[in-house]
């Protein structure tokens, strides 16, 4: 039987549109976000909170690859928060994984947009005056934050770290940034881990047919189409337009005032260099 | 909804409802600046607050929950203890403690004190609405927090002379056409201020028989609102009329102002625990009500159990003994929890 295989990556980084392209495969499926997801135990296991994850992964997981993996068919799955469970999975799977990036400049302003105009709930301390659309405004009444795992699941500074004392006069743009930051540094650190070969990259602002055909020979998938990727790229799947959402305001990272910019690469500038996003340009904003 | 029509025919005439902004109504930074004139000398630092939040979520088998989920049915085992935040005067205070219980996934309940300046004031004839209320009920959704009125319904009727029931029954319906969410009221205020409790006004609610008049004679329909046909599910004091309550001491108490007072030992025992005319449905409650400094009230294994004034260690052990099953809350007021 074929391995089984996880698209992961940051929350607004085109995860979705990798699994569900990834989904068209005549000998696979990819499920979008199974519950349940571990996002809590997300959170506890990046704060230590969770030294030994692998019977809670087994019973959980591992017992729903288990349960969807059919003869000749390929198991896959997208979640957004299985960052720091990634080495667990793979011991406990021998699975294969999606990393899937985004420049994070583009993931923040996605997120910001995504926070005003749809759920409302992307890092609800922030200090920022709220500006809601009338969507995002019924969306949030609903759901305080007792039922909302999503919000809870992102990373906090833990005490002794640089951001941890002023975090509450932070603004959602730098918590973004500082997501952005941090979970893909826990992907990275687990996915260094693994033996060679276990995972790869997918950039989805630079993807074409042929980057989803690599990725399909990588996982096993066959018989993706080419003008069917194409029309997906095309599509933005689960961008704002594609939920019939109205587009957001928050400004494309060009045209950010130095403020935005400064506090985005103190933050987030490391690792935009380590995913290997133009420095240069970064640079010459900074100039 | 239905609304008893003999409340409109003898009862206190309504206000109109004003929804424009005004610029001038009010003022934040007098506001805040009275705030901490008031406040100040019994304030603690959100540091404090963030401590204490910290101890009681490392407590086991512990459950933080909103009000409106702290009788829920299931898992009847489970401790639970729920941060009831009465703002009566700061919002400012309240979303910064919002904000603090978001960063750990906590879900507070806070409620609007409808009859204070932060959430309007008449105008002639006219409620009109605070122009910075709507950012302060978004800023609480946003956070995570479970709204609800802070009600104040008799001060409407003995003080601004008008329809309380219609009053409350208005804001409720505002925020949820703001998109909150409302599940319960908290009543404010003590039965002295009013000569009643605030949570008289519901059904089923009323402490014993007897008359309760406006300024200007009018009679004021004690236990008319229908709360279910509100959508309410609770009222945040939890405290229910006792079947046989002692009137004679329940009217002394309650028409004795001057006593009243919540850094009065023996008055906040009788209110919280000896009371006359009520009994609670939690098992403890634990008042914040100064610099490091608590009041807790209810029943223990061992028999009632009333401490004034202790610091928070010695509330933590008091929460770290509570038994399996127990439903307790805190009581905090954002404006001693200041910067």
């Amino acid at each position: 039987m074929s391995k089984p295989y996880f698209v992961i990556g940051c929350g607004r980084s085109g995860t979705t549109a990798v699994c569900s392209i990834l989904d068209t495969a005549k000998n696979g499926i990819c499920n979008n976000e199974p519950f349940p997801n571990l996002a809590r135990e997300s959170r506890k296991m990046m704060e230590g909170r969770l030294t030994d994850p692998s019977e809670l992964v087994e019973s959980t997981i591992v017992a729903r690859v288990r349960k969807n993996e059919k003869e000749g068919m390929i198991y896959g799955e997208k979640n957004i928060t299985f960052a720091p469970f990634v080495r667990t999975l793979h011991e406990l799977l021998d699975c294969r994984f999606v990393f899937v990036k985004r420049d994070g400049r583009d993931v923040v302003r996605s997120l910001i947009n995504w926070h005003e105009q749809k759920f409302a709930n992307i890092y609800r301390e922030a200090v920022d005056p709220v500006r809601l659309s009338a969507e995002a405004r019924r969306y949030i009444g609903g759901l305080p934050i007792d039922l909302d795992d999503s919000d809870y699941a992102r990373p906090r500074p833990l005490a002794g770290s640089p951001l941890h004392d002023t975090w509450l006069n932070l603004t959602r743009f730098e918590m973004c940034s500082y997501y952005w930051a941090t979970i893909n540094g826990v992907f990275l650190d687990e996915l260094n881990m693994l033996p060679h070969g276990s995972w790869i990259t997918v950039d989805v602002d630079g993807a074409d047919s042929e980057t989803f055909t690599q990725a399909a020979e990588f996982l096993g998938l066959n018989n993706l189409d080419n003008y069917s990727v194409n029309k997906m790229l095309n599509q933005k799947i689960n961008s704002l337009s594609d939920r019939g959402s109205s587009p957001g305001t928050f400004s494309l990272w060009r045209d950010w005032d130095a403020w935005h910019h400064d506090r985005f690469n103190t933050i987030a500038g490391p690792m935009m260099r380590k995913l290997g996003y133009s420095p240069h340009l970064l640079e010459c904003v900074q100039a | 909804m239905k609304f008893p029509s003999f409340i409109k025919k003898r009862g206190a005439p309504s206000f109109r409802f004003e929804e424009l902004p005004s610029a001038d109504l009010w003022d934040p930074t007098t506001h805040i600046d009275t705030a901490n004139e008031i406040f100040g000398p019994f304030s603690n630092s959100l540091t404090y607050y963030d401590n204490v939040l910290s101890q009681i979520q490392s407590i086991n088998e512990l459950s933080i929950t909103p009000l409106y989920r702290l009788f829920d049915e299931t898992n009847e085992q489970v401790r639970r203890i729920a941060l009831r935040h009465d703002v009566d005067f700061d919002p400012y205070a309240a979303l910064r403690c919002a904000r603090l219980l978001a960063r750990y996934g906590t879900c507070g309940s806070f409620y609007l004190l409808h009859t204070n300046p932060y959430y309007g004031r008449v105008v002639n004839e006219t409620f009109v609405r605070n122009p910075y209320l709507a950012e302060f009920v978004d800023g609480l959704m946003v956070a995570g927090a479970e709204i609800g009125l802070h009600n104040d319904a008799l001060n409407i009727f003995q003080n601004w002379n008008r329809d309380g029931n219609g009053a409350l029954t208005q804001e409720i319906a505002w925020l949820r056409g703001r998109g909150v969410t409302i599940h319960g009221t908290v009543a404010h205020n003590s039965g002295p201020v009013y000569g009643a409790e605030n949570y008289e006004i519901f059904q089923g609610y009323r402490l014993w028989e007897r008359e309760l008049k406006t300024s200007t004679g009018q009679v004021i329909p004690l236990g008319s609102l229908n709360g279910e046909e509100l959508g309410l599910t609770y009222e945040g004091t939890f405290a229910r009329p006792k079947h046989d309550p002692n009137t004679d001491l329940a009217g002394a108490f309650f028409s004795d102002k001057v006593a009243s007072d919540v850094r009065s030992k023996s008055w906040m025992r009788k209110f919280l625990l000896d009371s006359p005319a009520c009994d609670y449905m939690t098992d403890t409650q634990f008042w914040l009500v100064g610099v490091d400094s608590w009041i807790v009230a209810g029943q223990r294994a061992g028999g009632d159990i009333y401490e004034h004034f202790i610091s928070f260690s010695k509330v933590l052990e008091i929460i770290q003994d509570l038994p399996t099953g127990s439903r307790s809350i805190m009581v905090i007021h954002p404006e001693y929890v200041r910067n």
